[in-house]
């Protein structure tokens, strides 16, 4: 748990910068993400999450400050080399799944081990017995629509897994789900990261999913707000202090003059 | 109103463009046809008077001149065709509508929106394919050394095609308003909501399967058993040849193309990618093949006939036509699909996947669906070809003629899909919408 895997040091976003509309997103962001640790980012709309995934996923470059993963600063690498450490480091999961509508589902789970080169041989082994444990391996040769909702997840979920990276980035993976497969997922990725010790980074705005974190940060208008750690607590007693402090954060906005 | 659909013409001019050209080639094809078939001693004053008699319409194909048989098959030709390039040009427009479907756009006001644009694009593309049609006209009066009037009977039959053609396009506007809000309103894409499993049909067995392989393939090769016994009846024969097409391209070809991805594209990534959106583009476009396949072999089978040179001419012309039409067809049908397909390459991009590979695939995949189509065309092509040679029929320039004609506008229409491809794909694809 000690070790560094990310690491933001004053990190900050302004959108249209050197314009009249300039619109700072973060400020002075700085997070440290150890080892097989399960980070949860909350905040109202608007309060710079999504921006800050972008920044520690490689998405988008921070207008000023430093983004290290496994001691890389990420800023310093061009952009074929950017593509080679995502399909390397972090596996993505998004609130619209993000798989290929005209590409199967063994296709869509077996891209990144074809963009690290693997043997197809193996590649067919690792994603059937990556589709076979999330439930989806009678639906290989299927297309994503052809899917439900919560099947298209485990597939993005097993392509997030496939080349088994250093850390999971999830924008808000429960976003397009039923209360049902929700909870299915959250446990999920809890038993993953319990058991294969895998580092997740997780944006959420639903106070019952991010209690199944280990650790939670609050952005606010851009700038870090609260932190705060489930410890040895009760998965209730941490879900009654997230709501606690989500609640206290939106009235402390409406009593603002 | 009129302010906002001339800018949303603007706003798509490359849509806008290939929309106006396919009205512009309906219509000089139309107008020369109509007027070179007037001049075919027992041509379009019959055909005129039998199309006030709907009932004698079986009788008219029985008697079968060119100019009969054709008028039939290149109304409902051109009339297909412009579904096809009003779905093209539709397509961009779709989220436009929704915003104006949810801001309280009434649905008349949004079949205006649309037909107003259309409207532009034929008052501009009309006259001109009329002029080009009768430049047609002069130069085959000239070329063949007879009189082709440009009657009465011929300007009716060719205002009252026009006439249904402007018809039919307001009715795919209207549909077309119709589905956007259907489609927003069940909160979906329409693709995803029509490709749900079909609950009839019969039991799915492996041997059942085999045995629909088999007749698929005997179905897709009937067409050509006609040309070898004479072409009797080809038009019903390409219907069963389409069918058993669609079964092999559908049943045997795809599943093939999937289980290759399975076993060995997984070499690559270029790979994977090309051969995931060769098999949509041959889904997507298959109806436009079939479309192409009947046109070439149908009109073929008329130039076999013994045909006056002006008939044979006429037969010629409507070749010509109709292969570019088709050609375009296809393009937009592929240019289509292609207009959404930038939200996969930035998937691509999201997940690691390096420039390189995005800007090769949509190359290596057009080069791919154009070999498709080249072998599918020539094979058909070439199998009655050698048929109608055994025959005596027509002469290998013939032949030649027709082959040419029917590849290169087809390959010129991959050539700027190819372009179009990779300019909506490869650079849109970074870090869009980010």
């Amino acid at each position: 748990m000690d070790h560094v895997i990310l690491k933001t040091k004053n990190v900050k976003k302004v959108y249209n910068a050197d314009t009249l509309h300039a619109v700072t997103a973060l400020h002075d962001v700085n997070v440290e993400v150890h080892k097989g640790e399960f980070l949860g980012v909350m905040g109202p709309s608007g309060s710079g999450k999504s921006t800050f995934i972008n920044m520690i996923s490689t998405m988008d470059y921070p207008t000023d400050g430093l983004v290290f993963i496994n001691g890389k600063n990420v800023l310093n690498m061009s952009a074929n080399e950017i593509g080679h450490f995502r399909y390397e480091n972090l596996g993505f999961i998004f609130q619209e799944f993000n798989l290929l509508d005209t590409h199967t589902i063994f296709e869509n789970i077996a891209l990144p081990m074809t963009l690290a080169k693997e043997d197809p041989k193996e590649i067919e082994k690792r994603v059937v017995s990556a589709a076979e444990q999330l439930g989806i391996g009678d639906l290989l040769n299927k297309l994503p629509p052809e899917c439900s909702g919560g099947q298209r997840q485990r597939a993005a979920i097993a392509r997030a897994l496939i080349n088994r990276p250093g850390i999971i980035v999830a924008d808000e993976p429960t976003g397009n789900l039923d209360s049902e497969n929700s909870e299915e997922l959250m446990e999920l990725f809890e038993e993953m990261n319990r058991k294969n010790g895998t580092t997740i980074v997780m944006v959420t705005h639903d106070s019952y999913v991010a209690s199944f974190t280990s650790r939670l940060i609050f952005i606010k208008d851009g700038t870090l707000y609260k932190e705060i750690s489930r410890g040895d607590r009760t998965q209730d007693e941490y879900f009654s202090e997230i709501v606690s402090v989500s609640s206290s954060s939106r009235r402390r906005k409406r009593e603002e003059p | 109103m009129m302010k906002e659909a001339l800018r949303s013409l603007r706003n798509s001019p490359a849509n806008a463009l290939f929309f106006a050209m396919t009205f512009f080639l309906t219509t000089a094809l139309l107008f020369s046809y109509f007027h070179m078939a007037a001049a075919v001693s027992d041509g379009m004053p019959e055909v005129y008077y039998d199309m006030n008699h709907l009932a004698d319409l079986f009788q008219m194909l029985e008697k079968g001149n060119a100019g009969n048989l054709m008028m039939v098959f290149i109304v409902i030709m051109c009339a297909v065709d412009l579904v096809f390039a009003n779905d093209f040009f539709v397509k961009n427009k779709a989220r436009e509508i929704g915003v104006r479907l949810m801001c309280g756009a009434t649905y008349i006001q949004l079949a205006a929106y649309l037909l107003i644009q259309t409207a532009v694009l034929m008052a501009v593309t009309i006259p001109l394919g009329i002029a080009a049609g009768y430049s047609l006209v002069v130069w085959m009066r000239s070329l063949l050394d007879i009189t082709i009037p440009l009657d009465g009977y011929a300007w009716m039959e060719f205002i009252s095609v026009m006439v249904m053609i402007v018809f039919w396009t307001t009715a795919l506007n209207c549909s077309f308003a119709y589905k956007s809000g259907a489609v927003l309103l069940a909160g979906g894409n329409m693709n995803a909501l029509m490709r749900k499993e079909k609950p009839y049909g019969l039991r799915k067995t492996r041997f059942m399967e085999a045995v629909y392989d088999v007749v698929g393939v005997i179905a897709a090769l009937f067409p050509l058993v006609q040309f070898y016994y004479g072409g009797i009846g080809l038009a019903v024969g390409m219907v069963i040849g389409c069918v058993g097409l669609d079964r092999v391209l559908v049943h045997i070809v795809v599943p093939l193309l999937t289980r290759h991805n399975r076993k060995r594209g997984t070499r690559s990534t270029a790979s994977v990618l090309r051969s995931g959106f060769l098999r949509r583009d041959i889904l997507f476009s298959k109806f436009t093949v079939y479309l192409f396949l009947t046109d070439i072999l149908v009109l073929l089978a008329m130039m076999t006939r013994d045909n006056s040179p002006l008939e044979a001419s006429l037969v010629r012309i409507s070749y010509v036509c109709i292969c570019i039409l088709q050609a375009m067809t296809i393009l937009f049908r592929l240019a289509t699909d292609i207009s959404t397909r930038h939200t996969q390459y930035r998937i691509l991009d999201r997940i690691g996947t390096d420039e390189t590979i995005r800007k090769a695939v949509p190359v290596q995949e057009t080069v791919l669906y154009g070999l498709f189509l080249l072998l599918v065309v020539l094979f058909y092509g070439g199998v009655a070809s050698v048929f109608i040679l055994q025959a005596g029929s027509l002469q290998v320039k013939d032949i030649i003629f027709s082959a040419v004609t029917a590849v290169v506008p087809a390959m010129l229409c991959l050539a700027i899909l190819c372009v179009y491809n990779r300019r909506e794909t490869g650079n849109e694809a970074v870090r869009i919408g980010l």
